[in-house]
C-alpha cells in the first residue's frame, strides 16, 4: 500500500482526503496541518508521495514542495486559488481544484502517475 | 490719356505706358495730365477731367485726410508717400510730388493686397488664439502629451505634465529625454522596452498606439504605470509629419485593481475552503449512508464550486453562458452539444443556470438519453425581443416516464430557476426524450439588475 503525507490546514477537509485515500487503497503517514510541522515531516518520515494545500494558514507549502522535490519524491498540490497561485519554479506542476471529488482525486493521482 | 497742347505725343505714350494712375494739377488745382488708368480708376473720362479743378470734382474730400494729404503737398512743396483710401473708396499707395507750381500724383490700387492682408491677419489672430486655447488645455489637463515633427524625435514639445510624468526639469530637451534617457526606464508587461519601440517613437513611423499599459521605472527605485496612446500626424496629402503621444498615470488605478483581484481571490479561496468543509462534514457525517445519495450531494457542491471558480476569474463580474453549460455538463460532454450566441450572465444567473444544467445533465445521465451509448442530448440558446430562450432536448435514449413525484432536481430547476431568472421554465417528459425550455427577460440573465 503506497503511503502519503496529507499537508492540509483545515483538518476536517484532511481527514476526508484521508478518507478518499483510503477508499483509493492509499495509506496516510500523517496529516499536517501547519508549516513548521509539514516540513519537519516532509525531512523525516517515510512516504511515497505527498499531497499538499498551498496556503497553510496563510503560509505557502512550496518550501515543503522544495524538501520533498530533494529527495527525490513527487507530489500533487491542491488549493482552491487557481493555477495562478503557482510559483514560477512549480509551474506546470500537477495541481488539483478544491474542493475536489473522489473521482477527481483519483484521476489526478493517475495523470501524476501516482 | 490726354494732355494740353504743350505736351507731345511721346509723354502721352509714357504716362499711359506707367501701368499706374497718374494726374498732374497745377498750382490753382487745375487738371492738366490724367492718365488712361487714372480715368479707369476713378471712373471719368480724361475728356471730363483735363481743364477741370481738382476741388470741383471731389468737393467732398478737400477736408478729409486725403484731401489734407493732398493740400499739405502743395504747400509744402514736398515728395510725400505713402497709403490711404483714394478719392473713390480704394485703398492706394501713393507718391506726390512737386510738379511746375502744382502737384504730380502717383498712386496705385492696393485695396485687393489690404484684404489679404487683413483677412491673413485675421487668420493668424485666429491661429493665435485657438493656440494659446490649446496651450491652456494642455497646460491644464491631467494627461501627458509630447509632439515631434520628425520620425527620429530630434524636436520634441511636450506640457507641463509631460515633464512632471518624467520627472524632468520644464526646460530640459525633451528629445535627449526620450532618446538617452538617464534616469528611468521602460517595460512592458516585465521586459525592457527600448527608447525606439515606445508609442511615440512608433507613431513617428506611422502606427497608431492604442491603450499600451507600459512601467516606467526611475533610477530611485519608484515605478509608475502608465497608459499611452501615439499616432501620426499627417499632412493633408497624407506625409508623415511628426506624432503625438499622450499618457495617463494610472499606477494608483493599476495598484487598486491588484488589491481588488488580491481580494477576489482570497474571497474565492475562502469560498472553496467553506465549500471543502461542507464537503468534509457531510462525507464524514453521511459515510453509512448512500453511497448515490453522498455522490449527488457531493456533484451538487462541486458544479457550485465550478461556477464560482468561473466567475472569479472574471472577477465576478459575470460568465459566459457556454463555459457555464460546459462547466456544469462534465459527465457524457461528448454526447451534448452546445449551440447559441456568446452571452455574458450576470453572477446570480451563472449560478442558477449551472445548478440547473447539472440537474438536467444527471437526470440525462442516470434515467435518459445520457444513459445509454446511442442517446445525446442537444443544448441551444438564443435571444430575441429582449428574451432569453433555452432549448435542453434529449434523443435517442430509453422511454421517458413522467416522474410521479417531483424530485429536488426538478424543483430546482423549475421553481428555483424561474424565479432567479423571473421566467417560465418548463420540463416536458416526451416519451422520446425529456424537453426542457426556459424563456426569461434577458435584461434578468445578462445585466446587473
Amino acid at each position: 500500500m503506497r503511503r502519503v503525507l496529507v499537508v492540509e490546514d483545515e483538518v476536517l477537509v484532511g481527514m476526508m482526503i484521508e478518507e478518499m485515500l483510503q477508499d483509493l487503497g492509499y495509506e496516510l503517514v500523517a496529516l499536517a496541518t501547519h508549516l513548521d510541522q509539514a516540513l519537519a515531516l516532509a525531512r523525516s518520515e517515510s512516504f511515497d508521495f505527498a499531497l499538499l494545500d498551498i496556503n497553510l494558514n496563510g503560509k505557502q507549502s512550496f518550501p515543503v514542495a522544495d524538501v520533498i522535490r530533494e529527495r527525490g519524491l513527487p507530489f500533487l498540490f491542491a488549493t482552491g486559488y487557481g493555477d495562478r497561485i503557482l510559483d514560477a519554479h512549480y509551474t506546470g506542476a500537477p495541481l488539483l481544484q478544491k474542493p475536489f471529488s473522489l473521482e477527481e482525486l483519483r484521476r489526478a493521482l493517475k495523470r501524476a502517475g501516482l | 490719356m490726354a494732355v494740353e497742347p504743350q505736351a507731345g505725343k511721346l509723354l502721352t505714350t509714357i504716362l499711359d505706358g506707367i501701368g499706374q494712375p497718374f494726374y498732374a494739377v497745377d498750382g490753382n488745382w487745375r487738371i492738366y495730365l490724367y492718365n488712361r488708368d487714372a480715368a479707369q480708376h476713378f471712373g471719368r473720362s480724361a475728356k471730363q477731367m483735363i481743364g477741370t479743378m481738382l476741388w470741383e470734382n471731389f468737393p467732398q474730400d478737400i477736408d478729409t485726410e486725403r484731401g489734407r494729404i493732398i493740400r499739405g503737398a502743395m504747400a509744402s512743396r514736398e515728395v510725400v508717400r505713402g497709403e490711404t483710401l483714394s478719392l473713390v473708396g480704394r485703398y492706394i499707395s501713393y507718391v506726390i510730388f512737386p510738379l511746375g507750381d502744382g502737384l504730380g500724383v502717383f498712386f496705385r490700387d492696393i485695396t485687393d493686397r489690404r484684404n489679404a492682408e487683413r483677412q491673413r491677419d485675421e487668420a493668424e489672430e485666429a491661429l493665435r488664439k485657438r493656440s494659446a486655447e490649446l496651450e491652456a488645455v494642455l497646460e491644464t489637463i491631467p494627461t501627458a502629451v509630447w509632439f515631434t515633427t520628425d520620425p527620429e524625435l530630434r524636436n520634441v514639445v511636450g506640457n507641463r505634465r509631460a515633464t512632471e510624468l518624467l520627472r524632468t526639469a520644464r526646460e530640459a530637451d525633451l528629445s535627449s529625454t526620450l532618446n538617452h534617457p538617464d534616469h528611468f526606464a521602460v517595460f512592458r508587461e516585465g521586459n525592457a522596452v527600448p527608447p525606439e519601440a515606445r508609442p511615440l517613437h512608433r507613431a513617428a513611423r506611422g502606427e497608431i498606439v492604442n491603450n499600451e499599459l507600459l512601467e516606467v521605472r526611475f533610477a530611485g527605485g519608484d515605478r509608475r504605470m502608465i497608459l499611452m496612446r501615439a499616432a501620426p500626424l499627417r499632412s493633408n496629402t497624407g506625409e508623415l509629419q511628426g506624432a503625438v503621444a499622450a499618457a495617463a498615470d494610472v499606477t494608483e488605478r493599476h495598484r487598486h485593481e491588484d488589491h481588488l483581484q488580491l481580494l477576489v481571490n482570497e474571497l474565492n479561496h475562502r469560498v472553496k475552503n467553506t465549500l471543502a468543509i461542507v464537503q468534509s462534514i457531510a462525507t464524514l457525517t453521511l459515510k453509512d449512508i448512500d453511497p448515490a445519495v453522498r455522490a449527488a450531494f457531493e456533484e451538487r457542491l462541486l458544479t457550485l464550486s465550478g461556477a464560482h471558480s468561473l466567475l472569479t476569474d472574471e472577477s465576478w463580474d459575470g460568465a459566459h453562458l457556454a463555459a457555464v453549460a460546459r462547466a456544469s455538463l462534465r459527465a457524457g460532454r461528448d454526447r451534448i452539444s452546445f449551440a447559441g450566441e456568446d452571452l455574458r450572465l450576470r453572477p446570480k444567473s451563472a449560478v442558477a443556470l449551472a445548478m440547473a444544467l447539472h440537474e438536467l445533465g444527471t437526470n440525462a445521465l442516470k434515467y435518459g438519453a445520457l444513459s445509454v451509448e446511442q442517446g445525446s442530448v442537444a443544448v441551444r440558446w438564443s435571444t430575441s425581443d429582449g428574451r432569453f430562450r433555452l432549448h435542453w432536448e434529449e434523443r435517442g435514449g430509453p422511454v421517458v416516464l413522467a416522474p410521479v413525484r417531483r424530485g429536488f432536481g426538478s424543483r430546482m430547476i423549475e421553481r428555483g430557476l424561474a424565479a432567479e431568472l423571473r421566467g417560465e421554465v418548463r420540463i416536458d417528459w416526451r416519451p422520446e426524450g425529456v424537453v426542457c425550455t426556459i424563456d426569461a427577460p434577458l435584461v434578468a440573465i445578462h445585466e446587473r439588475v
